[in-house]
């Protein structure tokens, strides 16, 4: 019987199976891992069109991911989506990529995204530029206007209102569509709108800090002297609005800075351009102890000559407790039309400042035919104010200087005091006083002739002369002081007939206070002619107050 | 049971095997059967070994059997639907079809897990010290159902190859092949299993406390 060989081994060969099926195992692992990518999850506000395991992550019209849920926010304020994305699509999800949902869209400015009608909704991804990777993105509400990858220069811009312009507007240069509008917000703590725009290279390099927009929307129809001018800048502007830029060359020390920080005004037409921009206002409360007829809501707040600001509201309140009527005007500055040149540190409210070097307010006629007023702001250094809390309102009073009528009031007021002060009690007394002496004079004259001894008549007749000339003088000096006082007189009424004469000029001639005026006027002219003639002839003949003429 | 110390009980102790091919009952000292010339063995060679690298392998693919998609579904107008063994499964029970999921589960998910839990039982308890009657019942069991496992595959397979045209498609994922590994891997390691090893360990065990 042979004996077989029998081969002795431990271990079998075959235990290179289960080695094969864990390579296998392992390699099927890593094309698992290798072909998921990221897992995202992006925030929207609503979740309309998004469906989980169907709606896809699509790029380039390819897709690269797909919605595995869809779920709200704990607080239920939005939508969370998440979505598994393919391993290619790793380096597009970095900080500043973006997502949106693509609907079909008809707008005037195009139709978009009509594929989505039969196959669905589907989110769109626009990469950034942005090395940092991120997994958490927030859905836009809409598809960016501006690729992100496009060239070109976003700016901002502030206006009071966005009228005829809308996402997607273009923005021309001479006629050229050179970008469109990507953003409108509004602000409510500012009260105004912040519009982005974006512009494409190369006329991107267009813009620096002095560049002025402003909006050619619709069709603006000047009619003047010169006949109309009608002006429209496409019929595609007369659609979707549009704004053009120009950049005028002028003194502006700020060149340098950066004009992606910088937020440009958008003005409301090309001739509003060369107006200073002005959105910071401030709010004052004036109050006049006249009346303030004439005076309107719009009505101009003139500093020196330039506008600064109107007039917002006028009331008429009646104080209970002090049982007075008074008249708060709220006016609206704006300080930033003041430039502001040496600035110094800390100082912060520009009209503080100056109320408390001597602005004030007065109430100025400003057209003779209506009749209509504007509040006046000078400067009046030698009487320094400050600003002081309402007692009816929270804004600040601004302290207020009377106008022109009531100036003269209390000049010929002054004068009447002078008059009234003038010592005219004691003039009489001095002159009766002195005609007592006189008396005496005559007395002892006719005592002397009458005197039979006549031999000392010769030295009393030169006594008494001596004695009448000094009463003489003392004569003279009376009415020295009395031309004096009348001379004084005189200048005052001469000053305020000045300044009759040009507040008169701001009254209508038919008006009944005019007629008024002009008879006060008159009279006062009379007076003055009166005093005058008496300084004239006291001037002359200073006796005559004792001997008439 | 009646098993005393010197008295031969089992076939090898009488210097008998039968042969693992034709079942012929031949003298021991010979190596070839002298029927169906195969080598002669007495107990299946390598056995615990063998069982053992089965084992393994099915437990290595039992994963990708598991996480990966069985099943690439295109139906026109919708993204690819893809499936794996327990997705279909939800989705078929989602959709009321409570018997198919539950079929479809036992057979596809519980089955194998079932298999390589018992073998692992087995491997790891060689030595009873009581009669390895369950454990011979489990074996039994296990060496029966192991066929019905690849129920999926053949669901699979079919679908893969009916639902081919331009409406809709679907194609087997690596999920269905790796499973179909795990069957395989299971039906040999349970083949490769000799049972008999468990009543020769009692036997020692139960001689060896009798002495």
């Amino acid at each position: 019987m042979q004996e077989p060989i029998i081969k002795k081994r431990r271990i079998t060969f075959l235990w290179i199976i289960p080695i094969i099926a864990l390579g296998i195992g392992l390699w099927l692992a890593y094309q698992h891992v290798r072909n998921t990518g990221a897992t995202i999850t992006l925030d929207f506000r609503t979740g309309e069109g998004i469906v989980a395991n169907k709606t896809r992550i699509r790029y380039k019209d390819l897709d690269i991911g797909v919605v595995t849920g869809v779920g709200f926010s704990e607080d239920l304020s939005h939508v969370i989506v998440e979505a598994q994305m393919i391993a290619n699509a790793t380096p597009l999800l970095n900080e500043d990529s973006k997502f949106w949902v693509v609907k079909p869209q008809i707008t005037a400015a195009g139709v978009s995204g009509l594929s989505t009608l039969i196959s669905g909704s589907y989110i769109a991804l626009d990469p950034g530029s942005s090395k940092v990777s991120r997994r958490h993105f927030e859905g836009l509400q809409q598809a960016p206007a501006i690729p992100l990858s496009e060239d070109g220069q976003l700016v901002h811009l502030q206006s009071a209102s966005s009228a005829g312009l809308n996402i997607g507007s273009p923005v021309y240069y001479r006629g050229l569509k050179v970008g469109q509008i990507t953003e409108i917000n509004y602000q409510a703590n500012a009260d105004r709108l912040f519009i982005n725009a974006f512009v494409r290279a190369p006329y991107d390099k267009l813009i620096n800090t002095s560049t002025k927009f402003w909006n050619v929307s619709g069709v603006s129809l000047d009619v003047s002297t010169n006949g109309a001018n009608l002006q429209m800048e496409s019929i595609e502007s007369l659609l979707l609005g549009g704004i053009t830029f120009t950049t005028p060359t002028t003194f502006d020390t700020k060149r340098s800075s950066s004009i992606s920080e910088k937020v440009f005004t958008l003005y409301a037409s090309e001739s509003a351009t060369v107006q200073p921009p002005s959105f910071e206002k401030q709010y004052y409360v004036l109050y006049f102890d006249d009346s303030i007829r004439g005076l309107n809501n719009n009505a101009p707040v003139e500093f020196n000559g330039i506008r600064i600001g109107q007039v917002i509201d006028i009331r008429l309140l009646y104080d209970e407790k002090t049982q007075k009527a008074v008249l708060p005007v709220l006016v609206e500055v704006e300080p930033q039309r003041i430039d502001r040149v040496n600035k110094q540190e800390g100082e912060d409210n520009l009209f503080a400042d100056l109320v408390s070097n001597g602005l004030r307010a007065s109430m100025e006629t400003d057209s003779l035919i209506t009749g209509s007023k504007f509040i006046k702001l000078s400067m009046y250094p030698d009487d320094p104010g400050s600003l002081t809390e309402d007692r009816y309102s929270p804004y600040l009073v601004m302290p207020s200087r009377s106008t022109g009528i009531s100036r003269i009031a209390d000049g010929v007021g002054e004068i009447i005091d002078k008059v009234k002060k003038l010592p005219l009690d004691r003039i009489a007394d001095e002159v009766s006083e002195v005609l007592g002496e006189g008396k005496n004079v005559l007395a002892g004259a006719n005592s002397i002739l009458n005197a039979p001894n006549m031999d000392r008549l010769g030295t009393d007749i030169v006594k008494s002369l001596e004695e009448f000339n000094q009463t003489m003088k003392s004569v003279r000096g009376v009415t020295q002081n009395a031309t004096k006082t009348l001379h004084t007189l005189n200048n005052k009424l001469e000053n305020v007939i000045t300044q009759f004469e040009d507040t008169l000029y701001g009254f209508s001639p038919n008006s009944s206070l005019y007629y008024t005026l002009q008879e006060t006027l008159s009279a006062l002219r009379k007076t003055a002619d009166s005093v005058n003639s008496v300084a004239t002839k006291l001037d002359n003949k200073p006796n005559a107050l004792i001997f008439g003429d | 049971m009646p098993t005393l110390k010197n008295e031969p009980d089992t076939c090898r102790e009488y210097g008998f095997c039968n042969c693992l091919e034709c079942g012929a009952v031949v003298k021991k000292d010979i190596t070839l059967c002298p029927r169906c010339h195969s080598h002669l063995h007495s107990r299946k060679p390598k056995s615990l070994q063998k069982s053992w690298m089965f084992l393994i392998t099915s437990i290595i693919l039992f994963f990708p059997a598991n996480l990966l998609p069985i099943t690439y579904t295109r139906t026109i107008g919708q993204p690819v639907q893809v499936d794996t063994i327990m997705s279909s499964i939800l989705f078929l029970w989602h959709h009321g079809s409570y018997a198919v999921a539950s079929i479809i589960f036992v057979a596809s998910i519980f089955t194998p897990f079932f298999k390589i839990a018992v073998l692992l039982y087995l491997l790891t308890h060689p030595a009873p010290k009581r009669p390895p009657v369950i454990q011979t019942k489990l074996y039994r069991f296990i060496h029966f159902v192991g066929r019905w496992s690849m129920i999926d595959v053949f669901v699979v397979a079919l679908l893969g190859a009916l639902v081919q045209n331009n409406l809709a498609s679907i194609t087997p994922g690596a999920g269905i092949f790796a499973f179909a590994a795990v069957v395989v891997a299971t039906m040999f390691a349970t083949e490769q299993f000799d049972i008999r090893i468990l009543w020769d360990k009692y036997r020692d065990y139960s001689c060896k406390n009798q002495s």
